[in-house]
C-alpha cells in the first residue's frame, strides 16, 4: 500500500515538473514511469502548469523532490543481519545504483542514518549504527563518491521503522538509510 | 512473645544488619525479605485547621518505608492507643498485640511559618526508645522534605544502612505515539513527587545522568543531525555542549568528583572511550581499538572503570585501571549471552549491568572479581540499571504489554536481593533513569 502510495506521488511529481519545464528535465533512472504519467494525466494538466509556472520557490522544491524520490526509486536503504555492521550481500547492488545517482548528482551531500532493532540496550545500538553508518559510506567511498559528502549519523534504536516484536520488523529495523542533505 | 522477640532479632540480623552488629554485611543472596511489620502514628499537632502536617508527615514516612519493601506498615485502624497517649508512652503490649516489632510518633507545631518536629521511634519488643529527635526550623513548604529526612533516621536506626528518601532521579520521558516519540528530560524526587520536565521536546533526548553533587546532568542531545554530549546546570537550565568532535559522543557519565566526563567517541564506526577534564577541557583517551567500547562507569574510588565491549566478538564487560594509558584491562564476564550498560554499586562490591541472551533481557549482579553472577529480573528490553545511593536498590527500564496489548516503557525498582521489583510511577512513560544524591539542606 505504502509502495503504491509512493509510486503514485513519484508519477505525480515527475508529471508536474515534466509539464513546467516542455518535458525536457531529464529524469534520470526513472525512464520506467514516463509513458504512462504523460497519458493519464492529461486532465489536470492545465492548474499544475500554472500553480508550478508561477512559482520559483515550489519549482526548486520539486526538483529536490525528484531527486529524493529518485534514491527511493534507486533503494536509499541497505539491511542488516542481527548484531552485524556489514550490510547483507542484497545490498551492494542497490549501493552501486546509490554511488552511480551520487556521482551524477554531484552537487547533493547525503547523510548516512544507521539503525538497530531494539535487542540492543540505547548505548550499545549508537554504536552499532554508528558502524553500520560507517560501514554503507566506506562501501560508496570505494565506489568512487567524494568522502566529503558523505556524513554519518547513528539513531541506535531511536527511529524504528516498524514496531513490532517479530523477526520480520526487527529485520526492518537493522538498516541504513541514505538521506538528501 | 519472648520466641517473637528472638525470631525478629534473628530476622534482623541476617536480612538487614543492625547497626550495633559491627562487621556484619548483606548476604544478597539471601532470598525472600519478610517484610517487618511496624507502626506509624498520626504526629500529634495542634492546631490542625491551618494545614494538617500531622497526617502529611505519617504518610509521606509510612510511603517511604513501605516502598523499601523491607516494611510492612501496620494500618491506622488496627491501632489500640490514641497518638496522644503514645506519644507520651506507648503501652507496650498494646502494640505486641498487632505485631508491630517498632513504633513511631510525633508532634509537629507551626509557629511563624516554620516547623518544629519532635519524633519517637521505639522498639517494642524491647520496651525501648531508640530515637527522641528534635527538628526545628523548616520552612513550612518543605514539610516533604522534613518527612523524607525523618524516614531516612528511622530507616538508618533499624536497617544500618543509608537512607535516600530525600534523592532524586532524571530520567527520560516519553510523549506522543510509538510512532513518533518525543522524549524530553524530566526531573522528580525519588518517589514521583516535584516532576519536572527540563527540555521542550524539539531535539530528540537520551541518557541523563547526574553530577555527584546532583546540581548538573550530562546527556545526549541530537541537534542538526548530529549526536553529541551535552551538560545543563538543573536549575539555571543552561545547556552546553561538552565539546566539539568530528564524530558522535555518547554515553557520557560523570567521575566521583564531578571533574570530569567519560563517554564514548567515534570515529570511522568505531568507539572509544575518553575521558574529558571540565576544568581544562583536557581530553584523554582510555581505550584504542577498533570495536565498540562503550558504557563506561567509575569506580567509586575514580581508579577504575567497568565497560562493555565487542572485541571478543559479542558484548562482555571489562574493568580497566586508569591512572595510566597502559593499565591493563580484565574481563569479568564469560557468561552466554551479551553484557551491556554496567553500573559499579557504590558501595563498590557489585555491577549491576543489562544481559541479553536469546530474546530474553535481563538485570543482573556480578562481584568485580568477575564472581558470583546473579540474574535479579527478567523482562522485555530491560535497560540501564542505575544504583540507589546506598547501593540497596537499583532502578531500570524495561517494556511492558498494558492492557490494550500497547507496548510502554517504564521504570522500576527492585532489591538487590532480586525481591520486592516495583513500578515507579511516572505521569508519562519513561527511560533511562539515573539515581541522584541525597539533596544536601
Amino acid at each position: 500500500m505504502l509502495n503504491f502510495l509512493k509510486f503514485f506521488i513519484l508519477l505525480l511529481v515527475i508529471f508536474i515538473v515534466s509539464c513546467a519545464d516542455n518535458k525536457k528535465i531529464p529524469i534520470s533512472g526513472a525512464d520506467v514511469t514516463s509513458d504512462s504519467n504523460q497519458e493519464g494525466n492529461n486532465d489536470a494538466s492545465d492548474g499544475s502548469e500554472i500553480s508550478v509556472s508561477d512559482n520559483m520557490d515550489s519549482r526548486d522544491k520539486t526538483k529536490e523532490e525528484v531527486l529524493v524520490e529518485e534514491l527511493v526509486e534507486v533503494g536509499d536503504r541497505v539491511f542488516f543481519d542481527y548484531d552485524k555492521s556489514r550490510f547483507k550481500n542484497e545490498g551492494v547492488e542497490t549501493l552501486k545504483r546509490q554511488a552511480r545517482f551520487l556521482l551524477k548528482n554531484k552537487e547533493l551531500t547525503v547523510r548516512i542514518e544507521g539503525h538497530c532493532d531494539q535487542r540492543g540496550t540505547r548505548e550499545y545500538n549508537l554504536a552499532l549504527g554508528e558502524r553500520r553508518a560507517y560501514s554503507v559510506k566506506n562501501f560508496l567511498v570505494s565506489l568512487g563518491v567524494e568522502e566529503s559528502r558523505i556524513s554519518v549519523i547513528s539513531y541506535g534504536k531511536e527511529r524504528p521503522q516498524s514496531l513490532n516484536d517479530d523477526e520480520d520488523s526487527w529485520a526492518q529495523n537493522r538498516t541504513a538509510i541514505t538521506v538528501i542533505n | 512473645m519472648k520466641k517473637k522477640f528472638i525470631f525478629t532479632f534473628l530476622f534482623l540480623f541476617i536480612l538487614i544488619k543492625l547497626p550495633i552488629s559491627n562487621g556484619v554485611e548483606i548476604d544478597v543472596t539471601e532470598g525472600k525479605i519478610e517484610p517487618l511489620p511496624i507502626a506509624i502514628v498520626e504526629f500529634n499537632q495542634e492546631n490542625k485547621n491551618e494545614d494538617n502536617y500531622s497526617s502529611k508527615i505519617q504518610n509521606i514516612i509510612s510511603n517511604n518505608l513501605g516502598n523499601t519493601g523491607l516494611f510492612k506498615i501496620l494500618p491506622n485502624d488496627s491501632f489500640l492507643q490514641s497518638e496522644s497517649e503514645v506519644f507520651f508512652q506507648p503501652l507496650f503490649s498494646d502494640w505486641k498485640l498487632i505485631d508491630a516489632n517498632f513504633l513511631v510518633s510525633g508532634k509537629v507545631t507551626l509557629e511563624n511559618n516554620r516547623l518544629k518536629v519532635n519524633f519517637k521511634l521505639w522498639d517494642v519488643y524491647q520496651e525501648k526508645l531508640v530515637i527522641n529527635k528534635n527538628i526545628s526550623g523548616v520552612s513550612r513548604s518543605d514539610w516533604r522534605i522534613l518527612s523524607h529526612i525523618i524516614s531516612n533516621l528511622i530507616y538508618e536506626k533499624i536497617t544500618g544502612e543509608k537512607g535516600y528518601f530525600d534523592t532524586k532521579l532524571v530520567y527520560v520521558a516519553e510523549e506522543g505515539t510509538q510512532e513518533k516519540k518525543i522524549k524530553k528530560l524530566a526531573i522528580m524526587d525519588y518517589d514521583g513527587n516535584n516532576h519536572e520536565i527540563l527540555t521542550d521536546g524539539n531535539e530528540l533526548v537520551l541518557t541523563p545522568r547526574f553530577s555527584p553533587d546532583g546540581k548538573n546532568i550530562v546527556f545526549l542531545k541530537y541537534k542538526n543531525n548530529k549526536a553529541s554530549v551535552y551538560l545543563m546546570n538543573i536549575k539555571s537550565r543552561n545547556t552546553k555542549i561538552l565539546g566539539n568532535f568530528s564524530g558522535m559522543s555518547f554515553a557520557p557519565r560523570f567521575d566521583p568528583n564531578g571533574k570530569k566526563i567519560i563517554f564514548s567517541l567515534t570515529d570511522r564506526g568505531q568507539s572509544n572511550i575518553f575521558i574529558q577534564n571540565l576544568e581544562n577541557n583536557e581530553k584523554f583517551q582510555v581505550t584504542n581499538n577498533k570495536y565498540i567500547n562503550t558504557s563506561p562507569y567509575f569506580s567509586p574510588d575514580g581508579n577504575k572503570i567497568v565497560f562493555s565491549s565487542d572485541r571478543a566478538g559479542k558484548q562482555n564487560l571489562y574493568i580497566k585501571g586508569i591512572k595510566t594509558i597502559s593499565s591493563k584491562v580484565e574481563r569479568i564476564t564469560y557468561g552466554k549471552g551479551n553484557y551491556a550498560t554496567p553500573a559499579w554499586s557504590p558501595r563498590g562490591d557489585y555491577i549491576a549491568f543489562t544481559k541479553s541472551y536469546r530474546k530474553k533481557f535481563f538485570i543482573g549482579l556480578i562481584k568485580t572479581n568477575g564472581k558470583g553472577e546473579r540474574l535479579i529480573s527478567e523482562g522485555y528490553l530491560t535497560d540501564g540499571p542505575s544504583w540507589s545511593p546506598n547501593g540497596r536498590t537499583l532502578v531500570f527500564f524495561k517494556t511492558v504489554k498494558n492492557i490494550n496489548n500497547q507496548y510502554e516503557t517504564k521504570l522500576f525498582t527492585i532489591d538487590i536481593t532480586g525481591n520486592l521489583e516495583k513500578e515507579l510511577i511516572t505521569p508519562n512513560q519513561a527511560s533511562d533513569p539515573d539515581w541522584g544524591p541525597s539533596i544536601k539542606y
